[in-house]
């Protein structure tokens, strides 16, 4: 409200001609209203399939609305309904029973060793699996905008460039 | 009094490339902290941080190593993480859980060694997919490196950690609410006296709950000791803090600052910090600890942020998030906003909050819509009076927990501060500030 949502919001309704709750006619946007996506710093901020976008205007909405159109940010926003990437491999399964046998302090009497475990790789499109390869781990995918607000830490909205640094992603 | 001389302890790493990966945490020295906790027995971990005197950072501000101190001592005890950050104006835990994941996973393991816990639970917000990510991704690389799981680092202690992404409701930030929604069951609240999650909480076990930030501190205490924290900052303010500033300024964003040693002012007009109010406007007010603390006004400006000297004057730290507000916001609309979003996250479970907060919401509708009545002053200040007995802070209840009587403070802040600015909505049938369309918009969202 401070920051211009409801501004924002009113232009969201008008670029994409549906009210919150509608879904445009070839099924590609669906416009919600939100309260606390936790990104104050960069407000007014939209989310697209939980992908924040910070620092938004009519102008960047425009611009975030063409490119997700044309397919460009598919690297960074997954498909609708995908939360996390990235499989766990450690910890609790969903018995409840620790597959690391670990259990808790008092487990262990055996004088059992460290059995360090495989980093199961998610399986990451074919771009991020490119930098995966070089050494950087297992792909994780950035949203790179998310990144620069991320890191805007010194009260410092992130240079300008710096949001688009691509550099970071992989 | 400088505001920059202090180490930064939690957010040191932030903004450095790739921060999120093992790589980087070892590169600046990390796991060092848990390796030395280690080597420590967990009643010296619990008094270093007992020295240290952390209050928790989520808002209620209780010494951590005193409420690790409450456990009633039976078998199993967990600990549980929370990162269900979703007040409005709050982003700090954001920034932690997505910048230093690893740093995260160190203070709860440091958290749990003191404690003797037998699992840790990472509870998470569902609605950072990127943080439970990069969450995820680190707790595989630590469980890979051998600081998670069995016989960590060689010393023979074991322990399991998982991440728990929450689905998506303020209320389970409350630390019983989020132990009910771990155990499965819907974010009710528990009544709480008698049993406190540290004799009571999840599976029926004693449990800790602790801040994301509170447990961040931790690899820095055990590295630097104690001593060293309780040095920075005064009174029961000790450490650093990280502020979250948003709204009317012109440099928003997070700053981890020294507890107690800044004031309003210098965070909100330093060019190193706030830089000043956008447009160079008047300050009109100010949250000063997210939007269940009642507002202060500029003649609070020269208060220093630490807990108690808040409290002085009324208010409270909470979790350290920070709203000016200039001259052209409008407070009806402001806290007609704060009210809809409590009574949109109300669990509905106490009827005071329940229908207290949706006649809140409708009176300040239509007060902002110039369909308001002189009398529905006194009928806001009743329905408050309803939730939060008094409407005095700290609050008294009607409610399990304090999500009803968060609701109260932004109205009587509105009534004892702007009365006037009420009266012009109701005498001139409208909101006297810009822009016009958004009473559309109020009655369509």
């Amino acid at each position: 409200m401070l920051q211009g949502a409801y501004e924002l919001l009113d232009h969201a309704e008008q670029r994409l001609g549906i009210a919150p709750g509608g879904t445009t006619a070839d099924a590609m946007f669906t416009l919600e209203d939100a309260e606390c996506l936790a990104l104050c710093g960069n407000a007014p901020c939209v989310t697209v399939n939980w992908r924040y976008f910070g620092d938004m205007d009519p102008a960047s909405f425009d611009g975030l609305v063409d490119e997700l159109a044309a397919g460009d940010l598919d690297d960074e926003v997954p498909p609708h309904g995908v939360l996390s990437r990235v499989e766990r491999s450690g910890g609790l399964r969903a018995a409840g029973a620790s597959v690391h046998g670990a259990g808790g302090p008092r487990s262990v009497t055996d004088g059992a060793v460290a059995r360090p475990v495989r980093v199961d790789e998610p399986t990451p499109p074919a771009e991020a699996r490119t930098d995966a390869a070089a050494g950087a781990g297992p792909g994780l995918l950035v949203t790179v905008r998310t990144t620069a607000a991320t890191v805007a830490l010194d009260g410092g909205r992130p240079a300008a460039g710096g949001s688009e640094d691509r550099t970071e992603a992989g | 009094m400088t505001v920059t001389d202090a180490p930064r302890i939690v957010t040191r790493r932030i903004g450095r490339p790739r921060s999120w990966t093992l790589e980087s945490y070892l590169r600046d020295g990390g796991y060092d902290g848990l390796r030395k906790a280690l080597t420590m027995t967990p009643e010296q971990v619990h008094d270093d941080v007992n020295v240290a005197n952390i209050l928790g950072r989520g808002g209620a501000g209780f010494e951590a190593g005193r409420k690790w101190g409450m456990m009633r001592p039976a078998e199993p005890v967990y600990l549980a993480i929370n990162g269900d950050e979703s007040e409005p104006a709050t982003f700090k835990d954001h920034m932690l859980i997505e910048g230093d994941p690893h740093l995260l996973i160190e203070g709860a393991l440091i958290c749990a060694y003191a404690i003797r816990a037998d699992q840790v639970f990472l509870f998470v917000r569902g609605e950072f997919p990127l943080g439970i990510e990069r969450l995820q991704h680190a707790l595989n690389e630590a469980y890979a490196y051998g600081a998670v799981g069995r016989d960590i680092f060689g010393s023979g202690w074991s322990i399991d950690v998982v991440v728990h992404p929450g689905a998506g409701a303020y209320i389970c930030g409350e630390e019983t609410a989020l132990l009910e929604s771990l155990e499965g069951k819907r974010g009710y609240p528990r009544i709480k006296p008698p049993f406190f999650p540290a004799a009571i909480g999840l599976y029926g076990a004693p449990t800790i709950v602790n801040n994301v930030e509170t447990v961040a501190n931790l690899p820095w205490v055990l590295l630097e000791g104690g001593s060293a924290f309780a040095a920075l900052g005064e009174g029961r303010s000790k450490g650093t803090k990280l502020l979250a500033l948003a709204g009317h300024v012109k440099r928003p964003g997070n700053y981890e600052l020294e507890f107690a040693k800044v004031s309003f002012r210098e965070l909100i007009y330093d060019p190193r910090l706030g830089g000043g109010i956008r447009d160079d406007n008047e300050l009109k007010a100010f949250i000063p600890g997210g939007v269940s603390s009642p507002w202060l006004g500029p003649e609070h400006l020269d208060v220093a942020l630490a807990n108690e000297k808040i409290a002085e004057v009324g208010s409270m730290a909470g979790s350290g998030s920070v709203v000016p507000m200039d001259d052209t916001t409008c407070t009806v609309r402001a806290a007609w906003r704060i009210v809809r979003f409590f009574h949109r996250e109300s669990c509905g479970q106490c009827t005071p909050c329940r229908e207290g907060g949706g006649w809140l919401e409708k009176i300040l509708r239509r007060i902002e819509q110039g369909q308001g009545r002189e009398a529905d002053l006194d009928l806001l200040m009743d329905v408050c009076d309803n939730i939060s007995p008094g409407v005095r802070w700290p609050p008294a209840q009607t409610t399990i927990c304090v999500l009803g009587p968060s609701m109260p403070p932004a109205v009587a802040a509105g009534l004892t501060r702007f009365r006037d600015e009420y009266l012009t909505h109701i005498r001139q049938g409208r909101c006297p500030f810009p822009p016009d369309r958004i009473p559309r918009r109020m009655a369509g969202v």
